[in-house]
């Protein structure tokens, strides 16, 4: 028996049997559900509905009108009992009046706030699982408010900040040219977390990136679909000085990390020879070993729930390449200003190339240059260190720039307390899995240059790689090699460190790359960072207006310093 | 939509609500904010000190703990609310040894307020539905006196978090018994074993490996009153955000 009832304050409670609920609910072909109440002719529209099988469990559903037009409740019913309460409503008609006679009891009272962020969330978590279901990679839009270039890490952080803040009010597409990521530095990349760095800002962000990774639960989670979860092995990084220079910096360094809150122990060479007896320890001088925090983890499963996050909250992706830039000339200051008018030139599209060979451009308001090792080149294409002088004579310089990782097979190694070590000269191994797998790799202490393939070169295992190692590591004199891989970094090749924020010239080109490698694991802040600077014109959480595109003009650079070179 | 009107259940069920009123209610995917297990109260800890601090914060949300010199375990007897027989003023004596947080909604954050304290020897953390690898890592604060870990049943943990263990250097006894989501149990109980020489493994059962690919006998199907006793005490847990333990071992 369905009954309401009025009541001076603003809620009124409406009661409905259970039976009659399950039997009476029915799809419309405008897509809402309809409850028919037994004893009433009228109906209630319901929309974003949920329902359980009734064994005593909370069903919630929203009301958005009934009988009234200007009724707009929600209602909560609950219990095996059969009672709806419904809050925050509307002037009453006469009919309602009627019907308060014939009233029955009432439920529990729900809060007016409570219940109308309930009703706003539940309409916002259904219309993002209906933006899942539908999306599919999208034509190339004609316009978009912000355009992201560039699906990696980087972009995808970037989009899942930025449309997290308004999801509806603005319109957010992401240009991928290979959604596989067969050539990105986030998936061929090792995807390590540190905070062992000397920048306060980079340390900030990989402890913000931590937390991040932490609660991925929470932040990249999707209603109903599996929890995300990244495999994220702990196990510190280990960094070790042979000479005095590096202890000096490890010991800056060290003071710099603990006072930002990482945790990070200084190690003498007695505490390493008792804690990793299978490491050299007589010519080290010190040793730097994070504590907690600090890992590794897979990048494809980040990437993913990424890309879900991004697709329910309504980022549109779209495949294709981008080839150019549209710009038009503005006409700024006064015409009655001494001299002559100003032009300048404004980004007003991007063209993209779509897989069947036609180029389409794409308005935007806002460009984010997030293409990883060949931001440069997208950079260039929109005009940025193309001309000789001028603003626009400087480039983003950032290029590809290749780097191999090895796997071999030691059966005496290192068992679990291995962690990331990096050698001072800049070699790095860690183990992978339990069974005996290590993975390595080292920076290229000669000619490095901009690379265009992903042929792997064996010789640098066997002539720079193999020595450093068996010397740190006497067990792995005895190895396997087992197989290897190239991938890019997006290698800064003027300080090696991130570029955030809008080019000086053109205000509405943001960029967020150059971190030449230990990008992935900061993808999170630089992500936030970024969207708080779009939104809000400045940084929130972490302030990172030193590593401004400004710097290359200034020609000042922010070199991070290690015992170490990567 | 089902597993949103379930977490629904959890965090707001109508039948609590008198006792879930003080909580902001807010529907995010996150249950922390809306767990009182987790919000750190620095003025506890001025008024009462470390020990005594962290006596309470374990104590009120159903946990136990056992102070140097003193023998009996001080339990929780009513959720929420702290016994008498706990000082609740500073009181010179009371050095924390064992923590028994099994069975609670201890999670990551639930360790801001368990500062290390040196005299730290017993940690079980059993059953608790929130721990997983990231708070396995924020162990390592209390690697330098902890001496039994116990983390059977923990649903969440995986190998990963147990490899962490490595920094627990004083680690005597470990038990990871009946952990859903490790694989290769006695592989990691092993290599824990050798990278921590003092310790001793317990829970695992070596046994089961070699057996494998001998007639074995078929699981007995579970009885469906067994069954529903078991989805009947989950609604109630969930209803009631508490745990209903199938068993409780202390030492």
């Amino acid at each position: 028996m369905a009954s309401l009832r009025h009541l001076t304050s603003r809620t009124r409670y409406l009661k409905l049997s259970n039976l009659d609920l399950v039997r009476s609910l029915r799809n419309t072909s405008s897509g809402t559900i309809v409850a028919k109440l037994t004893n009433r002719s009228s109906y209630l529209n319901i929309t974003t509905p949920v329902v359980i099988p009734s064994n005593g469990c909370l069903h919630t559903l929203a009301v958005n009108s009934y009988s009234c037009p200007s009724y707009s409740s929600l209602c909560k019913y609950s219990g095996t009992q059969g009672w709806f309460s419904c809050a925050r409503s509307y002037s009453s008609s006469k009919s309602s009046c009627n019907d308060s006679e014939k009233a029955d009891q009432l439920t529990a009272e729900v809060t007016d706030t409570y219940v109308d962020e309930m009703k706003d969330e539940l309409r916002q978590m259904a219309e993002n699982q209906k933006r899942i279901k539908e999306q599919v990679e999208c034509e190339i839009p004609r316009e978009t408010d912000f355009v992201v270039i560039g699906g990696g890490s980087f972009g995808m952080s970037v989009a899942y900040w930025l449309k997290k803040r308004h999801p509806d009010g603005f319109s957010l597409t992401v240009v991928e040219r290979d959604p596989m990521h067969s050539q990105s530095c986030s998936t061929l990349g090792l995807a390590s977390l540190s905070q062992q760095f000397s920048v306060p800002e980079t340390i900030k962000m990989s402890l913000f990136s931590a937390e991040f990774y932490r609660s991925m639960r929470d932040h990249l989670g999707v209603l109903d679909l599996d929890p995300p979860d990244i495999n994220f092995n702990h196990q510190g990084y280990l960094l070790l000085a042979a000479d005095k220079k590096g202890e000096d910096i490890l010991h800056r360094n060290h003071k710099t990390q603990i006072d930002l809150g990482a945790k990070v122990e200084l190690m003498s060479p007695n505490m390493l020879k008792a804690k990793f007896p299978w490491l050299k320890t007589e010519d080290l001088l010190l040793g730097s070993y994070g504590l907690a925090n600090e890992g590794w983890f897979d990048p494809w499963l980040y990437l993913s729930a990424l890309k879900i996050k991004c697709m329910s909250l309504g980022v549109k992706f779209t495949k294709g390449e981008v080839i150019g830039f549209d710009s038009e000339d503005k006409v700024c200051g006064s015409s009655t200003t001494a001299g002559a008018i100003q032009r300048r030139k404004e980004l007003m599209a991007v063209k993209v190339k779509a897989d069947n060979g036609k180029t389409y451009p794409m308005k935007f308001a806002v460009c984010v240059n997030c293409a990883g090792p060949w931001s440069g080149a997208v950079a260039a294409m929109a005009g940025i260190g193309t001309e000789e002088t001028g603003p626009l004579s400087i480039p983003l310089p950032v290029e590809p720039r290749k780097r191999f990782v090895f796997v071999f097979h030691c059966p005496d190694g290192p068992g679990i307390n291995m962690p990331m070590l990096i050698d001072p000269t800049g070699t790095f191994v860690r183990r992978e899995g339990l069974g005996g797998h290590y993975i390595c790799g080292a920076s290229p202490k000669g000619e490095d240059k901009a690379a265009t393939d992903l042929d792997v070169d064996y010789e640098f295992f066997e002539k720079e790689v193999w020595p450093v190692l068996a010397d740190r590591v006497p067990v792995f004199n005895n190895l396997k090699l087992k197989s290897a891989w190239a991938g890019f970094y997006d290698y800064n090749y003027f300080d090696q460190n991130l570029v955030i924020g809008n080019h000086p010239y053109f205000r509405n080109f943001m960029m967020a790359t150059g971190c030449s490698g230990h990008g992935v694991q900061q993808s999170p802040a630089i992500g936030q960072a970024l969207a708080e600077y779009i939104i809000d014109n400045e940084y929130q959480t972490i302030d990172l207006s030193r590593f401004s595109f400004d710097r290359f003009l200034t020609d000042s650079p922010i070199c991070e310093e290690g015992p170490y070179i990567i | 939509m089902y597993r949103f009107v379930r977490y629904l259940v959890q965090q707001n069920s109508v039948l609590n609500w008198p006792e879930t009123a003080s909580i902001e209610p807010r529907i995010t995917i996150c249950l922390m904010h809306n767990n009182t297990a987790t919000w750190w109260n620095p003025e506890r800890e001025q008024f009462l000190g470390c020990d005594l601090a962290i006596a309470h914060f374990i104590i009120a949300r159903g946990g136990a703990v056992r102070f140097c010199d003193i023998d009996h375990w001080f339990e929780c007897e009513e959720y929420g609310k702290v016994p008498n027989t706990v000082p609740n003023i500073y009181h010179d004596g009371y050095k924390l040894e064992a923590i028994d947080a099994s069975n609670t909604n201890i999670m990551y954050c639930s360790f801001d307020n368990i500062e290390p304290v040196p005299t730290l020897k017993y940690l079980n953390l059993s059953n608790c539905k929130y721990i997983d690898d990231w708070c396995l890592d924020r162990l390592s604060s209390y690697r330098q006196s902890v001496e039994f870990l116990d983390l059977s049943g923990c649903p969440r943990i995986t190998e990963r978090g147990l490899a962490t263990l490595h920094k627990m250097s004083k680690l005597k006894r470990l038990r990871i018994e009946n952990m859903p989501k490790v694989c290769d149990t006695p592989l990691i109980g092993l290599m824990l074993e050798e990278s921590l020489p003092g310790c001793i493994v317990d829970g695992v059962d070596y046994d089961t490996n070699l057996n494998e690919g001998v007639d074995q006998q078929p699981e007995a199907a579970e009885s469906f009153e067994n069954y529903e006793k078991k989805l009947l005490s989950a609604i109630q847990s969930e209803m009631t955000g508490r745990y209903f333990p199938t068993s409780n071992i202390r030492f």
